[in-house]
């Protein structure tokens, strides 16, 4: 059992568990005809859910499950992938009936309407009364506790933000907060907005479909599901004192360790590489940095123009193309920081502490 | 649903049922509505009536909440203790005399029915004179507004417009005497109804007194009627009280709170008031009456010091959590913080009441066996707090064993060092003895008061042995080398005898602060007082008899910071004395021999304090050039840094040295997460902790990987667990808290003084003050022969008597025959008013001018002669040099320094009732409950008394006698 333990624990770990989830949403969708069926479900979830039924008998676990403010969070570790199994079914049945020349089913679905009254109101009603229900049962059963009165001297440690921003939380981790605190949520936001302006495909207007959308289903759910859900569920249930790495089954200990030794890309270039000191010219010294980071921003969205993206490139038009593929590297440096913060500890591409500016 | 839908009706075919599976192969036979309206009326049916439930499960919820359930069953049992007290009161009402009474009432009301007629008629004639009589007065009042007004409207046209001033004049006039017409016809009528009263009075008065009567008969029956029916007003009152909604106006339960305005909850940049709701489960913590009703209802176990508003501590300005600490806001069990004292306890609550440890909570209540923490928040100075055993135990481990040398302690910055002036070292001791302390002090005698810092839990075992003698021998060699040359005062004289010496040793007082070997256990009293000065067990083995002799005979003038004060020994009792403690040897001891040191280990030392400030490689360069005493000394001297000894011991070079030890002044408020519990398994709570850290100051090593010189360094004390409790309690109760000053104006500054001084001379050694102490009485069988009590000493000596006592106590002997002495402190004048003022505080009696001038006529100062032959006074006490012939613990303090040393006013209080004053004294109560036998001055007891104290000061003593009037 504790063999079982220790694997879990082990597979866990940010870098492990962030991994193994992108390859396996690719692979699901690579294999959508065997993961999104509903034997698939059938097993999925009842699985989950003994799972975590099985681990409540674990101290540790139990006692980060069942913490009032986390509760919601497990009731999101269904939520989630039912609604993107759902999706993924409609979308692979509507695909096949394409394939074989039938209708979509939205079409059939559609070709009558209903009334909004009381088709649609009335159920909204009912849903809303049953709602209530709802609340106020889980407000008797979980009441919210009076605790101390804030000691500004004294912060809970770990300090968690609230469940819906741990993913930021997460990625000052990997990120100054300058860039992880204000840049990337504002370009989370402007990017949004931005999408109706770039994504002019009218593709998959009022049903689903994954074959004719699968380029923008699959960036969206990368984004959504591994780089924000699966961050805030890390942030939740993994993350304990100092925002050292917990795995489920593990104590939180405050006095656990953990190895500080990440580095700048100038002490890989200057030192390791040239084997000579780090050049005392801040500029000189970062400038190495500089170049990859407006490297990264200049010569893929040209490359990929000439390449992979040429569709793209004669469909949008060069602003929307270049804003698009500026969007998708600001969202894909996430993952590249982390990949390179897990293989090579790099700390910042750009370090100039000095100036309050990293990257 | 309603007849707005437009395919109700005949107009459409039924609708068939909802497709399950796939709905998209039954769009044709589902026509234009998705779902049946019958089928949603159901589930509306359903998810309303679900609304309802659990609406009603939530007020239900909020009505079983616990407080409002001990409010229920608070209520239960003050009615039925009511209708008991109602019983009893029934049951104590004279059945005869209400009987008679009530007889009396029907005879008077028989008699009253006959004058019916009359009764009736002049009832009638008032009534008539009281509706004359309001509209009169009303008449009256009315005409005196106007009046009021009119005279204002003169006053301003005589300043503002003199010519037409005339008219209104006159009108202001009229009017005034209108008003002097109504006022006497309101006192004709006045006067009319009084006498009409009169009247009514003769024919009724006899059966109102009597109806009077018989209420005061049933008066306390009557209240606690009334008070039954205020607990209990029925069902339906209290459930409209109480009812949801409407029990925003006056509920019978409700949650009930202290609001404190002079105390915070005190975080940085914020101070938030406490408002403390335990008295809304702790309903009877006021009551007196409920001390032995069950939880949560008892009162509190010493109202006499707290709750009560006439104690000390009233709740209204204290509250609660400012001593017991937890939740303030908190109404349930386990919310609020309850702390169980022990695992039994935890078990039972675990079960009965959902107990679990709030781990958000960083102030959880004190368990009760810790509470007496909570006085240090206030009672911050070096003295004992009242009632605080185990705490002011707690404070004296840790003034006798010195931890304020390394630990910052508030209460203790002034205290003088505890371990002896090692810059004289090499006069007194010998290298090998002080390596072989240091090794194990608790092999030269059990009670040493040296911990050990070598051989403990974290630097035992093989691998140690050579480093920790090479540690011990480096100190060792660094003390001696420098030490300074110091000559004995006087020539010891060695014709002591050792007989004499031990029995002067036992009766003189030594044994106050001293122990020989183990202290003995005293079930009565606690002895840890005797610890106060060095146990004398072995001293033959380490110092020399001319040390001996010197020291016993005269301490100051060997050592002038010494605590030991002069017992007054002549020079052949010093010698005797002497002679005593030389022969204390420890033979093991002296046959043992201390290893040589190994150079190989004393080079690993040397070497991590070279390291300090310059690389490896030149430390070892450095330490292959150096001669082995070099390597000793550059050792001895950081060892003494690192392990701190200057912080008990004056050291030379470290006089201004910074103690090496954590900051304790908030030990009890520190974080959780500032300790480290490293891997041991105990509970993670601050009392844990304190607790494992005082047993075995290194325990926190355990499964640790440390270099030597990063091994935790506090040394081992050996307390027992008694020790280890008291010490916790107090760092327990140093807490962060700001007390605001008014909060702590009653306590003086004086008496906290006095504590203080009590505490660091240990009178309590011999004497009862405040109720605690005389441990020396367990050495001394015979209770004539003890010390004197101290308790009120402020209210019987006079100030100036005790002063010069205090300066000189040889000079005063009110007990000769005592073997025990009041020893010479060497008190400097301040140190000595102090102790007056302490004395006059606690007694609250005028310090240090007092009349002690006595007023008496000769006549009375001849009963007074009288009356003392008569009481027999002489046949115990000693009357200047006459002693009466009697056993020794019979004989009582000399009445000839009376008239000095007493405060008259004490005197008279001390004859009329002495037990009252000394529980157990012999003085017998010659005026038992203030009567006398005798017949002088009218058989007047306390004239009586006073004529025999002005006897003792005016006849026998020398006292003031006041000019006559």
């Amino acid at each position: 059992m504790d063999l079982i333990k220790n694997i879990i624990n082990y597979l866990t770990a940010p870098e492990i568990l962030i991994t193994l989830s992108a390859i396996l949403l690719f692979v699901s969708a690579k294999y959508r005809h065997v993961f999104y069926t509903n034997k698939a479900a059938a097993i999925l979830f009842p699985s989950m859910f003994v799972f975590i039924a099985i681990s409540m008998f674990d101290e540790d676990f139990y006692l980060i499950v069942t913490k009032p403010d986390n509760v919601p969070i497990v009731g999101m570790l269904f939520l989630i992938p039912f609604f993107t199994w759902f999706s993924m079914r409609e979308a692979i049945r509507n695909d096949k009936r394409v394939e074989e020349g039938k209708p979509i089913l939205e079409k059939d679905e559609t070709a009558e309407k209903v009334l909004s009254w009381p088709d649609l109101v009335y159920t909204e009603l009912i849903v809303m009364v049953l709602l209530t229900v709802v609340l106020v049962g889980w407000s008797i059963l979980i009441p919210a506790p009076l605790e101390e009165s804030a000691n500004p001297a004294s912060t809970p440690n770990p300090s968690k933000a609230p469940w819906y921003f741990l993913g930021l939380q997460e990625m000052l981790v990997y990120f100054d907060p300058w860039l992880a605190g204000v840049v990337f949520p504002s370009l989370i936001i402007v990017g949004l907005m931005a999408i109706p302006y770039i994504d002019t495909n009218p593709k998959g207007n009022g049903y689903f479909t994954f074959r004719e959308r699968s380029w923008e289903i699959m960036t969206f759910l990368f984004g959504f599901l591994i780089l924000w859900v699966l961050l805030v569920i890390l942030g939740t249930f993994l993350r304990g004192p100092n925002w050292n790495f917990f795995g489920p089954y593990e104590f939180w200990d405050t006095h656990k360790l953990e190895a500080l030794v990440n580095v700048d890309l100038s002490d890989y270039f200057w030192v390791r590489l040239l084997g000579m000191g780090r050049p005392s010219n801040i500029l000189v010294r970062e400038s190495v940095g500089f170049l990859v980071v407006i490297g990264y921003f200049l010569i893929p969205p040209i490359l990929l123009a000439k390449t992979i993206f040429k569709q793209f490139y004669t469909n949008l038009g060069t602003v929307r193309y270049h804003l698009m593929v500026f969007l998708l590297l600001a969202m894909a440096s996430l993952p590249i920081k982390m990949v390179l913060r897990w293989l090579f500890n790099l700390k910042y591409i750009i370090g100039i502490p000095e100036y309050f500016f990293n990257i | 649903m309603s007849s707005e839908t437009p395919n109700r009706g005949e107009r459409k075919p039924a609708i068939p049922p909802p497709a399950k599976k796939d709905p998209a192969l039954n769009i044709a036979l589902r026509g234009d509505r998705l779902y049946e309206t019958n089928q949603l009326d159901k589930w509306f049916a359903i998810s309303s009536l679900l609304l309802f439930v659990f609406t009603v499960w939530m007020v239900v919820d909020d009505y079983n909440r616990e407080w409002r359930v001990y409010q229920r069953a608070f209520n239960r049992l003050s009615v039925e203790q009511t209708e008991l007290d109602i019983q009893a009161a029934a049951g104590a009402i004279d059945p005869n005399s209400f009987n008679a009474l009530d007889a009396q009432r029907l005879e008077a009301g028989e008699q009253l029915a006959q004058n019916s007629a009359a009764v009736a008629e002049i009832g009638d004639r008032i009534e008539a004179l009281t509706d004359d009589h309001y509209a009169a007065n009303q008449r009256y009042l009315f005409a005196r507004a106007r009046y009021d007004v009119e005279r204002y409207d003169y006053e301003e046209a005589v300043a503002n417009d003199p010519e037409n001033a005339e008219p209104l004049g006159v009108r202001a006039d009229a009017t005034l005497a209108e008003i002097n017409a109504y006022e006497q016809e309101v006192e004709r009528l006045t006067i009319a109804i009084e006498d009409a009263e009169t009247e009514l009075d003769g024919l009724v008065g006899r059966r109102n007194a009597i109806e009077d009567e018989l209420r005061a008969l049933l008066a306390e029956f009557d209240r606690l009627e009334n008070v039954r029916d205020t607990l209990n007003p029925g069902l339906l009152v209290t459930s409209i009280r109480n009812a949801p909604v409407l029990d925003f106006m006056n509920p019978s339960e409700q949650v009930d709170q202290v609001i404190l305005q002079n105390l915070y909850y005190d975080a940085p940049f914020l101070q938030i008031p406490r408002v403390d709701r335990c008295t809304t489960c702790h309903l009877g913590i006021d009551q007196a009456a409920m001390a032995d009703w069950q939880q949560p209802f008892t009162a509190h176990p010493r109202l006499d010091r707290f709750v009560a508003s006439d104690s000390p501590h009233p709740i209204d300005s204290f509250g609660c959590t400012t001593c017991h600490a937890g939740l303030d806001r908190a109404v349930e069990f386990s919310r609020a913080g309850h702390m169980p004292e022990s695992p039994e306890q935890q078990a039972d609550w675990e079960t009965r009441r959902n107990w679990h440890l709030d781990h958000f909570l960083e102030t959880p209540m004190l368990p009760m066996n810790r509470i007496e923490a909570s006085c240090l928040k206030c009672h911050t100075g070096a003295g004992d707090v009242p009632g605080g055993a185990d705490l002011n135990l707690g404070r004296d481990l840790i003034r006798t064993y010195g931890c304020f040398g390394c630990h910052n302690i508030p209460g203790y910055e002034d205290v003088r060092k505890v371990g002896p002036d090692l810059t004289t070292v090499g006069s007194k001791l010998d290298p090998e003895w002080v390596k072989k302390w240091l090794r194990d002090p608790k092999a030269f005698k059990s009670e040493a008061r040296m911990p050990n810092f070598w051989f403990n839990s974290n630097n035992s075992g093989p691998e140690y042995e050579a480093r920790n003698n090479a540690e011990i021998t480096a100190i060792t060699e660094f003390l001696f080398s420098g030490s300074q040359d110091m000559t004995l005062p006087v020539a010891a004289r060695t014709d002591g005898n050792a007989e004499r010496g031990q029995a002067l040793v036992e009766t003189v007082g030594c044994l106050a602060c001293h122990v020989v070997g183990p202290v003995p256990e005293d079930p009565v009293r606690t002895q840890h007082r005797r610890r106060f000065g060095y146990n004398l067990a072995s001293q033959g083995s380490k110092t020399s008899i001319d040390w001996l002799y010197n020291w016993v005979r005269d301490p100051e003038a060997v050592w002038h910071d010494t605590n030991m004060p002069s017992l007054r020994l002549t020079d052949a009792e010093a010698a005797d004395v002497a002679a005593y403690l030389a022969s204390l040897e420890n033979p093991e001891w002296e046959a043992e021999v201390f290893p040589d040191m190994d150079e190989a280990a004393l080079d690993e030392v040397t070497l991590e304090f070279l390291r300090t400030g310059s690389t490896g490689i030149q430390a070892r360069e450095r330490l292959t050039g150096m001669t082995l005493e070099e390597k000793v000394m550059i050792t001895g001297e950081g060892l003494v840094a690192r392990y701190g000894c200057f912080g008990c011991h004056i050291i030379g070079g470290y006089e201004t040295a910074q103690p090496i030890g954590t900051e304790l002044t908030t030990a009890g408020t520190k974080l959780l997460n500032q300790f480290d519990f490293g891997f041991l398994d105990i509970p993670h709570e601050r009392t844990a902790w304190y607790e494992a850290k005082l047993s075995d100051s290194r325990i926190f090593d355990v499964d640790r990987e440390k270099r030597p010189e990063e091994l935790l360094r506090m040394p081992d004390f050996g307390f027992n667990e008694e020790q280890v409790d008291a010490i916790v309690m107090v760092l327990t109760g140093l807490v962060k808290d700001e007390i605001t000053l008014e909060m702590r104006n009653n306590l003086t500054t004086d008496i906290e003084a006095g504590r203080a001084m009590i505490a660091q001379r240990n009178c309590r050694g011999c004497h009862e003050i405040e109720g605690a102490g005389g441990d020396i009485r367990s050495t001394i069988a015979d209770a004539g022969l003890w010390p004197p009590l101290l308790n009120t000493q402020g209210a019987k000596t006079q100030p100036l008597w005790l002063h010069s006592f205090l300066q000189e106590p040889g000079d005063s002997t009110m007990r000769s025959w005592l073997s025990v002495r009041m020893p010479t402190f060497h008190l400097d004048q301040e140190e000595s008013m102090v102790i007056g003022k302490y004395f006059s505080a606690i007694d609250n009696v005028p310090y240090p001018f007092i009349d002690t001038s006595i007023a008496a006529t000769n006549e009375q100062l001849a009963i007074g002669t009288e009356l003392f032959e008569a009481n027999q006074c002489s046949l115990c006490h000693q009357v200047g040099d006459l002693i009466p012939a009697r056993d020794a613990a019979d004989l009582a303090p000399d009445l000839g320094l009376a008239y000095e040393r007493l405060r008259p006013q004490w005197v008279l209080d001390w004859i009329l009732d002495p037990q009252s004053i000394a529980p157990g004294t012999r003085m017998p109560a010659n005026f038992p409950d203030g009567v006398t036998p005798f017949e002088q001055l009218d058989g007047n007891a306390e004239a009586q008394i006073e004529a025999i104290r002005n006897h003792l000061f005016l006849t026998i003593g020398n006292g003031e006698r006041a000019a006559d009037d």
